[in-house]
């Protein structure tokens, strides 16, 4: 199994499961996540990255990523889909993602969400999620 | 054709701002979809037009391909896209205003041509803010959750009330639309004063100094009122939409205070009102054919400043060919603005086979065409023979008017400015306030409008000078992020179909 998209169905998995262990066991201290919904969108190592989706998982009832295709050599997968949300105040999103993920030597790994915040920033730059 | 390389020369086409040669990648059927937009586009002819406005929008645009995947005939992406924004004047601190963005994209190859092509990014980069705070101390127009939902996210203030002037987009695709295609506007800040009664027709010509004598029901007229000092106090439309009704659709003046106040003084038969009619203004090559949808007048058969009374999408309107964009147009006057949202719904379901596009006022364009807006404390302490339009001043017209003594006292004295168009040397920002000009004898001007000309690729401006600056001259200006020249030139900057 190419590691990327190993990598990428992992993480996407974890994240649909809310399993903050799950998400730190992936990220390694080198490990790189790039999502749009936070403040700041790039986080560095499995404790950064654990304490980001402590909180987003506050705030939310249900996560939930289906893709559509996904496209990987040994080092990349790139993924397409929809990815739903409904958070705890009842407002409930379902935005167009794409998802990308890099393994590389040493203990390297990026994963990067992308995805249009527009509608959902409330008027503001803050945290969405 | 592969999906890598076909998005490659996708990205070298949008580089070059070529229209053609990326919809000439695609299929007949062919999908386009971006986070930027609002809805996909279908068809090589909409991704033509479309994709080359948006390209040029941008300068100095480069995509870097990071990740390129291939699973069949179907591409997955990732990469990262940076350029600068065209005609947005940069930002405060003089820097360029950039777009810089990672992205990923998925291509759908058929018959080696694109089928589908999907870029996803946050546009975050593109517009940081969805839209300003406004504070309770102005109004609202009644069209303001439309302006909202249509992401607005800069507001002016005029006749007190919050005039949507900036939306979500690169300022090229508005001004392109406007040339192109059909936009409209929530100018529902536009107020009327509106006259009635005997008198009426005769206290409209006493308050302008252009010859009102000769106007007559269904007409519209620019006019210009000036103050008893001769220095203008606005530039308004006037409307004359049914018999017993005249209405002075003004800017950024509240002319209805200052007519109410002669009024009382005289003892002419007239009330003076400000009514709930906010306006929209459709503008573009593409507004009749949208208007004729909702609207049972000969819209088609009306004269430039003419109106007449009818109903717009079941509300009663008044319709007239007028309008701030320098080019083909109409205004809708909704006799209320009770259900203004209806109509606004209305006008937006109407587009959509257009492509209608929700905008502010097209400065640039309107600047170009030499257009402007004069107002009692902006743009003020300017008399009519200053003005472009020095030619609506009427001093030998039947009726006595308000001013009259004073402006014949100014030509007997001799005007001493002019106002004339500028072409700056370098790019300029974006004009918050008068910035000061000197002319090669010296003498002081004011620069009093400055935009970015897409038609001419250059900044511009319009200034009031001495009267001895003579087209040609080379005038010194300085603005907040330093100083350039500007070439003193004729208004307007190009023609109507230009």
């Amino acid at each position: 199994m190419q590691m990327a998209r190993q990598l990428l169905e992992d993480y996407l998995a974890a994240l649909e499961q809310q399993d903050i262990d799950a998400i730190e066991s992936l990220c390694t201290p080198g490990c790189l996540l790039e999502i749009p919904f936070l403040e700041p969108r790039r986080l560095v190592g499995g404790r950064e990255i654990g304490k980001a989706h402590r909180e987003i998982f506050a705030n939310l009832e249900q996560i939930e990523i289906a893709l559509t295709g996904i496209a990987a050599d040994n080092g990349h997968a790139i993924g397409e889909g929809r990815l739903r949300v409904l958070r705890r105040d009842g407002d409930s999103y379902d935005l167009h993602l794409a998802v990308a993920a890099e393994t590389g030597s040493g203990d390297y790994r990026r994963i990067s969400l992308y995805c249009d915040t527009r509608n959902i920033r409330r008027w503001s730059d803050k945290r969405i999620l | 054709m592969n999906p890598t390389t076909a998005f490659q020369k996708y990205c070298d086409a949008f580089a070059a701002g070529d229209g053609a040669a990326m919809a000439e990648l695609f299929t007949d059927d062919g999908v386009f979809e971006a986070s930027s937009l609002d809805s996909p586009l279908h068809g090589r002819r909409q991704l033509e037009t479309q994709l080359g406005i948006i390209s040029n929008g941008s300068m100095r645009i480069s995509t870097e391909l990071r990740v390129a995947l291939e699973d069949g005939d179907r591409g997955h992406f990732e990469g990262s896209y940076e350029a600068e924004v065209v005609g947005t004047g940069g930002k405060l601190d003089g820097s360029a205003h950039r777009i810089d963005f990672k992205f990923a994209a998925i291509v759908e190859m058929r018959d080696a041509r694109i089928a589908r092509l999907s870029e996803i990014f946050d546009t975050r980069p593109l517009h940081p803010e969805e839209r300003q705070y406004v504070w309770a101390m102005n109004r609202r127009t009644p069209y303001w959750d439309g302006t909202v939902a249509a992401r607005c996210k800069e507001w002016s203030v005029y006749n007190n009330m919050y005039f949507p002037m900036i939306y979500s987009r690169m300022p090229y695709e508005d001004y392109r639309t406007l040339l192109d295609g059909v936009t409209l506007w929530d100018v529902g800040l536009e107020r009327q004063t509106q006259l009635r009664g005997p008198d009426a027709h005769a206290f409209l010509d006493y308050l302008c100094c252009r010859d009102m004598s000769t106007m007559r029901p269904g007409d519209c007229r620019y006019a210009q009122i000036c103050d008893d000092r001769g220095m203008i106090m606005g530039d308004p439309v006037v409307l004359w939409p049914r018999a017993d009704i005249i209405w002075i659709s003004h800017g950024n003046t509240d002319i209805t205070l200052w007519a109410r106040g002669i009024a009382m003084g005289s003892d002419r038969e007239v009330e003076v009102s400000e009514p709930d009619v906010a306006p929209l203004q459709i503008q573009g090559p593409l507004a009749l054919d949208l208007l004729r949808k909702i609207c049972p007048a000969d819209l088609a058969a009306m004269k430039n400043y003419s109106c007449v009374e009818t109903a717009v999408a079941g509300q009663p309107a008044v319709v007239s060919r007028t309008g701030w964009s320098g080019g083909f147009g109409f205004e809708v006057f909704p006799f209320s603005s009770a259900r203004a949202m209806e109509l606004w719904q209305a006008i937006l379901d109407a587009g959509e086979e257009f492509d209608l596009k929700v905008t502010g006022p097209i400065v640039s364009r309107a600047v170009e065409r030499g257009v402007t807006d004069t107002g009692y404390y902006n743009n003020c302490d300017m008399n009519p023979f200053e003005d472009l339009n020095a030619r609506l001043v009427d001093l030998d017209k039947p009726a006595d008017f308000v001013g009259k003594q004073a402006l014949e006292r100014i030509l007997r004295e001799g005007v001493k400015r002019r106002s004339v168009g500028l072409i700056f040397d370098a790019p300029v920002p974006r004009l918050e306030w008068f910035w000061e000009s000197i002319d090669p004898r010296g003498n002081p001007g004011q620069v009093r409008w400055a935009v970015y000309s897409f038609a001419l690729g250059k900044y511009i401006g319009i200034a009031l000078v001495d009267r001895a600056v003579e087209i040609g001259e080379i005038l010194k200006v300085d603005h907040p992020r330093g100083s350039c020249t500007a070439e003193v030139t004729t208004v307007p900057f190009t023609g109507r179909d230009d």
